[in-house]
């Protein structure tokens, strides 16, 4: 197998992968994982293993390549042989030196002929094998493992050319290129016992007719012809019948000679070189165009590194202030809700009460309070400014500020707490809680807004609604 | 004819505190890990920048800001440092920034009007689950001086108790009839579409194209998203199924059951966890407590006969946890190969594996060795709560802060085996027959053709499961 550039890149990268699911990451990653972000995400994959990767380790990687180089060598010269010894056999059967010339080329291209049909007829299935590994993978695998020591090289190849498809170009080329051995040495073979030896060529029927042999023969001599290849003619082929005595057997003999092994050429080595070239250039277009798939979960990930969504720029505008006052609370106020009951006189004042003001008192968990004076519900600017100026009435002495336990205290709600604490009345801040969820941070947060408007914890209360008094 | 816009866009995400801008922002740029956030009010106290990025260009800047939390005190502030003259909206802005109020009380607010001032459009955050009141009006008040295009985004809109319509109609009161609806927690993809194509319709020409380009990249990665985490299941299928556990003469078939259910329940969490990952909700990125998986029904017994209850799955007999599989040598050639056998190199193929497989089986079956291997049931199971787990994290925003729930998928009527169940059962199959394809990276001698081969054809079926009974996009 050459090695194609491409597939070898995608190799490389299949490499790091098994390296990297196993948890590894190789020093200068997130480096060259930087450096590599203006590339498209595909190339920049192939690009960060081909940095990641020692030159020891990319030549570790070539290792299969010439096992397998050495294999087909092997393989070839061994096919070139079998086609040689095929020859032999087939002409050890010729008696008295007179050889059926049809019958000789029926043998030596017949399954030849068979096999190139099928391979004819199955190009166009997208995938032969369909669940099974194919046989020549599971043999090459088996043997790549016998001469090999480096696994995780061969695993690497084997996960590249499985995940690239096209493996029908592959098994072609390896097929044709079998094939082609053998024909060769079939056409070797037939040459040198043309040469050493003295065959005459003869043909014979018995139920067809010897026209359809003259016929075949004129056939068969179409393209060799165009060579300018001395060829029988019809009346050669007539005068070759067994049982003809023709007039000059040895230019008989030459002419026979130059057509089976122009026939071996043209038909059976012209058509196998030529789809192997096929096979090639389709396998090196395949495998030109290889890239990792980017549909499975590790380049998807990787992929998304080289080429982020979203990057982080940092604080634009820091805080001044570094330190944030911390306080410690109670987790409880039990006293508050009691102390709540038992007051005298009461303004009911809404901190951006949510619902309909004023609230039934039951409807807010309190059975009994005193005579309510007024209530306003601050919820914009006029309402503020309204409960301040009625907050700051002397005869009032308690206003019980009702806020929404959920609603997030912020400074503004804690400068209307400030500015009603101020008042000569005693203020109360009671939390309705309406979701049953205990929330510590948020009771946490309303202490502390609550301390930040110096009002004391004890004037804090919470009342959940929710799932009733909660006892805070 | 437009000028060409000055990449990339910058957005002021402003809004009260603890409206969920620095949720929103996470979510939209899939980072759990972006500012703080927390329930109490005030929690980011500094602006601070994400970028969107395609192909490494900068498409949009979204910058978080302080929330405003005085708004009333504000206005009436902005108001007062009125000298008299008639002045624009930037003008009194720019003058209040000069002011020591400025400098301290409204040190945080100030932040937001700098960041207003600068930015080409603003994303006024809403809480949908807050009442209309009337600081938030001020707000607005505040943020038109800037006269900057203001997007209103409602956020939380998916909580029950969100009230959309209030908030609309104040919206539209103050001449705001663009307002766009997302929730940082329940994530919508297709909602987060829909913002960017309105920012499309109000924003200038020039911004058309990059958002446009901004739009179709994100589009694609939630595709490819999708893909990769069929692939993951599908992996995980394959290997489950295709695992055995031998049960040699020394071991007892307790320990071997025990051994098989733990080899299991490994690689069942093995993949959430990459899911999660896939989704990039990493573990660390919540900080120890709040490890999305193993806290919740992600640890639950796989083999409890109430898990498989809870999933809809009736256990056949829970007597047989696994099955023992005897000479597969009828299934593997009779079942797979020969379906296959119409080329003459898969007939070949077919033999030389079963061969192979033959021999082992055959020498286990004389040295008494028989496998134990997952029930249907259980892969069923393990193929039901991929899929709640992927619907799970396709719909969780990066600012939810609760570990993935999974939700009950089937109803107690519905034990039966669906037709996607069959589907992806029926690609099982073959796995059987490959015990070495349970191998996360497999023998030498196997080339990994045929289980690659096998994880595409699986993913192809789950993607179209997913997307037709699940309704996962």
């Amino acid at each position: 197998m050459s090695i194609n550039k491409q597939l070898m890149r995608l190799i490389q990268c299949e490499y790091l992968r098994l390296e990297e699911e196993t948890g590894v990451i190789r020093t200068g990653s997130k480096e060259i994982e930087r450096q590599l972000q203006q590339l498209p995400a595909e190339q920049a994959i192939v690009e960060r293993a081909n940095r990641l990767l020692s030159i020891t380790e990319k030549n570790s990687l070539q290792a299969p390549s010439r096992h397998y180089r050495q294999l087909s060598i092997a393989l070839l010269g061994f096919f070139g042989i079998l086609g040689g010894l095929a020859t032999v056999e087939v002409f050890s059967g010729v008696e008295q030196a007179s050889a059926n010339f049809f019958w000789i080329l029926l043998a030596l291209l017949g399954v030849n002929a068979i096999s190139m049909f099928i391979w004819l007829l199955l190009i166009g299935w997208p995938n032969p094998a369909d669940q099974n590994d194919s046989w020549l993978m599971s043999i090459q695998a088996w043997l790549s493992r016998k001469s090999s020591q480096d696994t995780s090289a061969l695993r690497a190849w084997q996960q590249a050319i499985s995940t690239t498809g096209g493996q029908q170009w592959h098994l072609s080329v390896i097929s044709h290129g079998l094939w082609l051995a053998f024909l060769s040495g079939t056409l070797v073979m037939a040459w040198l016992l043309l040469s050493m030896r003295q065959f005459d060529f003869v043909w014979e029927t018995t139920i067809l007719s010897g026209d359809a042999f003259v016929s075949i023969s004129q056939w068969l001599a179409t393209l060799p012809s165009l060579l300018g290849i001395q060829l029988p003619t019809a009346s050669h082929v007539m005068v070759s019948r067994v049982g003809e005595s023709p007039q000059d057997p040895d230019e008989l003999r030459i002419l026979w000679s130059n057509l089976l092994l122009s026939s071996l050429a043209i038909y059976g080595l012209l058509p196998r070189a030529m789809a192997l070239l096929f096979a090639i250039f389709a396998r090196r277009h395949h495998w030109n165009n290889v890239l990792p798939d980017v549909s499975t979960p590790y380049y998807y990930q990787l992929k998304m590194r080289l080429s982020p969504d979203t990057v982080a720029e940092g604080i634009v505008d820091d805080d001044a202030e570094t330190c944030h006052q911390t306080h410690n609370f109670s987790a409880s106020n039990t006293a508050t809700i009691a102390k709540l009951q038992q007051l005298d006189d009461v303004c009911l004042a809404g901190l951006e009460y949510d619902g309909e003001w004023p609230p039934a008192l039951s409807a807010i968990g309190l059975d009994d309070l005193a005579p309510i004076m007024f209530s306003v519900n601050a919820i914009d600017r006029s309402s503020r400014e309204q409960l301040l100026s009625e907050a700051g009435n002397n005869s009032i002495r308690n206003i019980v500020l009702i806020a929404r336990f959920e609603a997030a205290p912020d400074r503004g709600i804690i400068r209307l707490i400030r500015q009603l604490n101020s008042k000569p009345a005693t203020l109360w801040l009671l939390l309705i809680q309406h979701r049953s969820q205990p929330t510590s941070q948020q009771w946490h947060d309303w202490l502390s807004a609550a301390t930040d408007a110096q009002l004391p914890q004890q004037q804090v209360g919470r009342l959940n609604i929710g799932i009733g008094n909660d006892g805070a | 004819m437009e000028p060409k816009a000055n990449l990339p866009l910058n957005i002021a995400v402003v809004g009260h505190t603890n409206v969920g801008k620095t949720s929103l922002i996470r979510t939209l740029t899939r980072r759990n890990s972006f500012g703080d956030v927390s329930s109490s009010p005030g929690t980011t106290r500094h602006v601070e920048s994400q970028v969107l990025m395609v192909t490494g260009q900068k498409i949009v800047r979204l910058l978080d800001t302080p929330g405003f939390e005085d708004s009333i005190g504000l206005f009436d502030t902005i108001e007062t440092l009125d000298d008299g003259r008639e002045k624009l909206g930037i003008d009194r802005l720019a003058l209040f920034l000069q002011s020591k109020e400025a400098a301290s009380s409204f040190s945080q607010e100030a932040k937001v009007i700098r960041q207003l001032l600068e930015c080409d459009v603003a994303f006024y955050v809403i809480d949908a689950r807050e009442p209309v009141l009337g600081k938030y009006q001020d707000e607005l008040r505040i943020i038109s001086l800037a006269a900057k295009p203001i997007f209103p985004l409602l956020n939380f809109v998916a909580s029950d108790n969100s009230r959309v319509d209030q908030w609309t109609k104040l919206l539209k009161a103050l001449n705001l009839h663009t307002s766009m609806q997302f929730d940082s927690v329940a994530y919508d993809f297709f909602a987060e579409q829909q913002l960017y194509k309105k920012m499309q319709t109000m924003l200038a020409v020039g911004w058309q194209q990059p958002l446009e380009l901004l739009i179709n990249h994100r589009l694609e990665a939630w595709q490819d998203l999708l893909i990769a985490a069929a692939n993951r299941v599908a992996t995980l299928l394959i290997e489950t199924a295709s695992y055995r556990q031998a049960i040699t003469k020394d071991t007892s078939l307790a320990s071997s059951a025990k051994q098989l259910q733990q080899t299991i329940r490994k690689k069942e969490n093995t993949a959430a966890l990459d899911l999660l990952a896939l989704f990039k909700f990493q573990s660390d990125d919540y900080g120890a407590n709040l490890l999305p998986v193993s806290e919740n029904s992600w640890k639950l017994d796989l083999f409890d006969p109430k898990t498989l209850k809870l999933f809809g799955i009736k256990a056949t007999s829970t007597a047989a946890k696994g099955a023992v599989i005897g000479l597969g040598i009828d299934m593997a050639v009779g079942g797979v190969s020969l379906g296959a056998a119409a080329a003459l190199g898969a007939l070949l193929g077919g033999l030389w594996q079963t061969g192979k497989q033959f021999g082992r089986e055959a020498i286990a079956y004389v040295s008494g060795e028989r496998y134990l291997c997952a029930e249907d049931n259980t892969l069923i199971l393990i193929w039901r709560r991929s899929t709640s787990l992927t619907s799970a994290l396709r719909h969780r925003g990066h600012a939810a802060q609760k570990p993935v729930m999974i939700a009950k998928p089937q109803s107690e009527a519905n034990t039966e085996e669906t037709t996607a169940d069959q589907q992806v059962m029926l690609s099982l199959k073959v796995a059987r027959n490959h015990p070495q394809w349970s191998k996360r990276q497999g023998l030498v001698e196997f080339a990994p053709t045929a289980k690659q081969r096998c994880i595409a054809a699986l993913t192809t079926i789950i993607i179209a499961q997913w997307r037709e009974t699940y309704n996962i996009q």
